[in-house]
């Protein structure tokens, strides 16, 4: 152990403002869930199924232009569950590791902390996300002939925004429900939702377009949720709408705290969704 | 003199447990110890005295600011630190890491500031040259020491330290009293500890809590005083003895009244702690 030693005068450093904080304590978040265990084993088992197809017969040794077109593909079209996943864990960690007992003197209250972990979604696996979808457009348009099947700007649009989207349900559910097997049960419930709503949508009942997920015109993610009728812009700004909801849910877990300006937001969150809904049907 | 914290007739009930029932405190610059047995009401005041935990009853003053209304709270929180009672760690982050996270709950958003800070106060714990541990590879007394780092940031004019020095060994104690009379310096500290050798060290004023109540509030000679007359040596215990033990040099250190002829010893502030709460103190003191 070092000897005690005089120390300089210390210096106060704290600025006061907590928007600020918000978003340095966001980057933070976001770098955690991002080399977080469970989003890195998700995505590399994603990475390595998906490339095992590289190592059939006949397969050349470099992935060319499609086996990496597959490979976005699937990651882009399942990474947002390892983003519920790593979401979920940052929310949680406080209260798992018993860190909340230093939080809770702090001057960024809860209700901050967890906008803060919501930015950390946007600016961590979103941004990935979206960087990872710019890839694919890339490949699919940007290299040689456009490819057989290639997803529309709309349908770039979605991507990240359901991984936007299921890490701030990650976030919102370790809020009101933190328990473990909590994140598994919501991931259960996306699928059962989504399962649910392509049955609908083959079936050309309007309900089914409330689907929290991807929606192409023909089927381009392999999911089975297509329709060649919907308006697939607004089923994006609809997904955005869940995502807005989904923070709003979250943040409203601190009630009295800042009530008016989360109830607002909510109202809004929600007037978009349900405007995004109607709008989107054929 | 301005009074840093003002308590006022404050309760707090946990189901039917009353954790504290009408306690009274007027605190200002300088080290206060909070003694008492486990179960006391020790934590309980000191979440309050931190904005964790606020009261059913009464009313407190911190800083100047009452912690009850929403803005003045996380104005007292900037002048705050905290050390709580068993305080929690992400073990997967190092110690610069921890300590630099918590600077940015405490709004320290410069990162080359912040990270000044940082190295500040993981100097003045003696942690600067693990810094770049995982917490995980701590030890308990090491992870205690990144604990009372974190309350330290910011240079706080109010520190609320729960049983800061539970883990550590001499040596750490020794640098934790040089922090802490420093720190005291010109600041107000609160601390709770089981520790009479603390508190005797460190403490200008000592407050004894029982069954969320005050039993004592003043300087440590005045409590180690009520026990005046009522400390004697013997070679055996003796039967009207309220607590007694042998020490090392063989002979029964007696407390309680005293029989005729005793040979009455100067009390210390321990003598005095289990005089005035006697088996509930035994019950800390075992």
């Amino acid at each position: 152990m070092s000897p005690v030693a005089a120390t300089p005068s210390p210096v106060a450093v704290a600025s006061a403002r907590p928007a600020r904080a918000v978003v340095v304590l966001g980057w933070r978040e976001g770098r955690r869930m991002l080399t977080g265990p469970a989003y890195l084993v998700i995505v590399c088992g994603l990475f390595l199924t998906n490339g095992v197809s590289a190592f059939q017969p006949g397969a050349t040794a470099i992935p060319g232009r499609f086996e990496v077109h597959e490979m976005l593909a699937v990651l882009l079209t399942y990474g947002a569950l390892a983003t519920l996943f790593a979401a979920s864990l940052v929310a949680t960690s406080a209260r798992r590791t018993g860190a909340e007992s230093q939080f809770g003197a702090v001057p960024l209250d809860p209700q901050l902390r967890t906008l803060a972990t919501g930015l950390g979604v946007l600016l961590g696996p979103a941004a990935v996300a979206s960087l990872l979808t710019l890839c694919l457009a890339y490949v699919e348009r940007g290299i040689g002939p456009p490819l057989p099947a290639m997803l529309s700007g709309w349908e770039y649009m979605q991507l990240p925004l359901t991984w936007l989207g299921a890490g701030l349900l990650g976030v919102a559910a370790a809020r009101w429900l933190p328990w473990p097997g909590v994140p598994l049960a919501v991931l259960v419930g996306l699928i059962a939702w989504t399962a649910w709503s392509a049955n609908q949508i083959s079936g050309e009942r309007s309900v089914g377009f409330l689907m929290p997920y991807l929606l192409s015109s023909q089927d381009t993610f392999g999911l089975g949720t297509s329709s060649s009728h919907g308006h697939l812009g607004w089923h994006a700004v609809y997904l955005l709408g869940l995502c807005l909801l989904a923070l709003g849910a979250a943040l409203l877990r601190y009630r009295p705290l800042r009530e008016r300006a989360v109830l607002g937001f909510g109202v809004l969150a929600a007037l978009l969704t349900a405007s995004a809904a109607w709008l989107q049907l054929p | 003199m301005s009074h840093t914290i003002i308590v006022d007739a404050v309760g707090k009930t946990f189901g039917r447990t009353r954790a504290l029932d009408g306690v009274n405190l007027d605190l200002g610059i300088g080290v206060t110890g909070l003694l008492g047995p486990n179960g006391a009401g020790k934590t309980t005041l000191l979440r309050m005295l931190a904005t964790v935990l606020a009261p059913d009853a009464g009313s407190l003053r911190l800083l100047g600011r009452d912690p009850a209304d929403a803005d003045d709270r996380v104005e007292i929180r900037r002048r705050l630190g905290y050390f709580p009672q068993e305080p929690g760690f992400f073990r997967g982050f190092t110690v610069f890491e921890f300590v630099d996270y918590v600077a940015i709950l405490k709004e320290m958003t410069d990162a080359r500031r912040r990270h000044d800070e940082v190295r500040r106060v993981l100097a003045e714990v003696g942690l600067d040259d693990v810094s770049g541990k995982k917490i995980r590879a701590l030890s308990g007394g090491m992870r205690r020491r990144v604990a009372l780092a974190q309350s330290l940031l910011g240079d706080p004019e109010l520190l609320v330290l729960d049983e800061p020095t539970v883990g550590l060994d001499p040596e750490q104690r020794l640098r934790f009293r040089d922090v802490v009379s420093r720190v005291g310096e010109g600041r107000t500290v609160i601390l709770s500890t089981h520790q009479t050798e603390d508190v005797a060290a460190l403490c200008h004023r000592v407050i004894v809590i029982d069954r969320g109540r005050t039993f004592f509030d003043g300087t440590a000679p005045q409590l180690a005083a009520t026990a005046a007359g009522r400390v004697w040596v013997a070679d055996a215990r003796s039967p009207g003895a309220q607590v007694a033990w042998r020490n090392g040099n063989g002979h029964y250190r007696n407390i309680g009244d005293a029989p005729s002829g005793a040979e009455i010893v100067e009390p210390t502030i321990e003598d005095a702690y289990l005089l005035l709460l006697g088996d509930r103190a035994l019950g800390a003191a075992a």
